[in-house]
Formats: structure tokens, C-alpha cells, sequence
């Protein structure tokens, strides 16, 4: 198992009695989210797509099936954090759908490509790190940041395997270009642990 | 090639902040006026308003309108409304409610302002780039400038500078 696999797992919620699955789930229909439901497909192609990234395709006939993106999903909001993750899934997906001209200045929805970037970079960030919030720019480019006041982080992924991260913070500015979608740098790890929390 | 036949041969164009760099470094263009609906260059002392049509740009967590909100900076330009030609702040919150209603799906969140001396003075990293503004004005719009990006070689000053625009647009209309 490689250590993206550890990570992806890592968001399904540990064994817990309550609520059960099949709750979350008549919860999530008392409540649908915008455009949930209608998104699923698209979900299932990003579940299929993310599947070799994370090293499973080779599993073993006999291995437990990969959950579809929809019930991982479901799943995983039953804690805190993977709730936090689950709407920020939502809405990056939500980016893709969004009509042209969206911000009144011609604005593109975001590039597939750098959709899959992002969802590469989130299945390996460590969940002992805080949730980032996610942007998206009017040229399709999708970004994530974590604004604590006086330390600021954010990460722009362009669609091309990379992403640029910019820190702001009493040091100054720092960060990185043409770093890997799938990596964290040991400096940006750094700031993020050190981020205060949020109020 | 005049400034203004400059500006018109790169109007819709996607990479137009870049294009006007190649074509007249170190905001040249900023000493004349680019359009012929213009009443003239923009001035130091003007302040300048970017109208927020999307949800998508504004943190209801912080408050904030977001980093990648100020992008067209760096590549077609970013529009904003010049206050001493548009009007009040009350014409401006109206121009915001228009637009808005103009399409489905687009709200007025905010209106967020700055001063043109103010974006002019700053600076990427070392000779990393800087802000012009430059009175783009239309026949339907004569208030109309545009923010542009200069030297586009890093994408970790593009970042930088755009989150020196997010810091310094701090002030604020509200759409009601």
C-alpha cells in the first residue's frame, strides 16, 4: 500500500455505531444539497479517474471494493473534518458546472485538469492539517487557501500536474512553483501546522 | 502604433495585460489616454471600484473577497469602475445590482475599492512586476479602466502581487 493509498483511506470514517450509513443517507435526501444528486455521475467518473492515482489499480481480485465517490463521500461525513471536506469537494465540483461569463467578466468554470490536480493534492494532505477553502479564477485555474489573519497559504493549481503555493506571513512571503500535485513540500507543511487556529 | 490603436488591437484578448507589456513596457501607455470615450488618463489621486458579481469570489467565513478574484489582473485585464466618472458610491452599488441582473446565477456581493496611487506603488519581488491602470472606457461605459499585470515570467509573483491587490482593495461597498 502506498503511502496516497494510507492517505485516501485515512478519509473514510473509523467504525462508528451512529448514525449508520443508511441515516446519513435519508439525512442527506431531507436536505439535498445544491445539485447533489445531480452530480453523482460525475463523481463516479472523478472515483474512477483518482483510482490509479492512489495505486490501487493493481489490487488483488480479492480486495475489498473501492467505494464510488458518492458513497465515500456519504460516508466519511460522519465526522467533523470530512465534513469540512465534503463541502469543499462539493464545491470544487460545483466549479466545473458553473456557465461562462459566471463572474460578469467572461469567467471560465474550471479546467478539468486542474480539478483532478486539486483532488490529487487534497487525497494526500495529512488530515492532522486544517481543511483549506477553495477559489476559483475567471481563466478556470482552481486555487485552496487557509486565511488565518496574519498566516495566509494558498495553492493555485493551473491543470498542468503542479501547483504554485504562496505563504504570507510575519515572516514575510515565501513558497514554491512546479510543485508536484501530489507532494508537500516539507516548508509548506511547516507553515500549516503553525497556522493559528481559525477564529 | 498609438497607445489607443494599441488597446484596440488587444481588447478581447485573453492575454492582454501581457500583450500591452511586450508592446509598451513600464505602463507607458498609463501617460495617455487608450480609448477615445475616455475623459482622460487615470489620475493618482481617483479611486477605483472592482464590482463582485459571484458568490464564488466572496468568503462569508472571513469576509473577505478572495486571492483569485483579482486574476484578471495578471492575463485580460481587471475591470473597475473609476469613481470620479461613474459617480457616487451610490451609482456604483446601482451599476452592481445591473450587472448582476443582467444574467442568472450572478448577485452583487460587494463592491471593493482602492486608490489608483495605491495599486501603482506595488511591487512583485525583485523586478518582479508592478500594477498599471489604464482608462479602457466605452461608449456605454466612460468610468471603465483596467488593472494590469506587468512581466509575466513567474507564477509565484503572479500570486504575490495579486495578493497585494486582495490586502490593498479594503474598501467596501455593500450591495444594500
Amino acid at each position: 500500500m502506498t503511502a496516497a493509498t494510507f492517505e485516501f483511506v485515512s478519509y473514510l470514517p473509523q467504525p462508528a455505531p451512529t448514525p449508520s450509513v443508511g441515516a446519513a443517507r435519508t439525512d442527506r435526501t431531507a436536505t439535498p444539497a445544491r445539485g447533489w444528486f445531480s452530480q453523482d455521475s460525475v463523481l463516479r467518473k472523478m472515483s474512477t479517474a483518482l483510482v490509479p492515482l492512489l495505486g490501487l489499480a493493481g489490487a488483488p481480485a480479492n480486495a475489498a471494493p473501492v467505494p464510488s465517490a458518492h458513497e465515500l463521500v456519504i460516508t466519511a461525513a460522519q465526522n467533523g473534518r470530512a465534513e469540512q471536506m465534503t463541502a469543499l469537494l462539493r464545491t470544487l465540483i460545483d466549479y466545473q458546472f458553473l456557465p461562462h461569463d459566471w463572474d460578469g467578466y467572461g469567467g471560465q468554470p474550471a479546467k478539468a485538469a486542474a480539478l483532478l490536480d486539486t483532488l490529487e493534492f487534497l487525497l494526500q494532505l495529512p488530515h492532522t492539517l486544517p481543511v483549506p477553502s477553495p477559489m476559483l479564477s475567471g481563466s478556470g485555474t482552481i486555487g485552496l487557501y487557509w486565511d488565518r489573519g496574519t498566516h495566509y497559504a494558498s495553492l493555485e493549481f493551473e491543470g498542468d500536474g503542479t501547483y504554485t503555493s504562496l505563504t504570507d506571513g510575519p515572516d514575510g512571503y515565501g513558497g514554491a512553483e512546479g510543485v508536484a500535485a501530489r507532494t508537500l513540500p516539507a516548508a509548506l507543511r511547516h507553515f500549516l501546522v503553525n497556522l493559528p487556529t481559525a477564529g | 502604433m498609438s497607445c489607443q490603436e494599441l488597446f484596440a488591437s488587444v481588447a478581447k484578448d485573453p492575454k492582454k495585460a501581457e500583450k500591452i507589456d511586450a508592446q509598451s513596457p513600464d505602463c507607458a501607455c498609463e501617460a495617455h489616454s487608450v480609448s477615445p470615450h475616455s475623459p482622460g488618463p487615470v489620475m493618482d489621486d481617483e479611486t477605483l471600484w472592482r464590482l463582485i458579481l459571484s458568490p464564488v469570489h466572496y468568503d462569508v467565513a472571513t469576509g473577505r473577497v478572495t486571492e483569485a478574484a483579482f486574476d484578471d489582473a495578471s492575463n485580460k485585464g481587471m475591470s473597475v469602475q473609476r469613481l470620479a466618472v461613474t459617480g457616487s458610491e451610490g451609482d456604483i452599488r446601482q451599476r452592481g445590482h445591473a450587472r448582476a441582473a443582467a444574467k442568472p446565477g450572478r448577485t452583487f456581493e460587494c463592491a471593493i475599492g482602492a486608490t489608483a496611487a495605491g495599486i501603482r506603488a506595488l511591487r512583485g519581488p525583485e523586478g518582479g512586476g508592478r500594477f498599471c491602470i489604464y482608462d479602457t472606457a466605452d461608449a456605454a461605459d466612460p468610468g471603465h479602466a483596467d488593472v494590469c499585470q506587468t512581466r509575466h515570467g513567474s507564477r509565484h509573483t503572479r500570486l504575490q502581487l495579486r495578493r497585494e491587490l486582495q490586502k490593498h482593495f479594503s474598501l467596501l461597498i455593500h450591495p444594500a
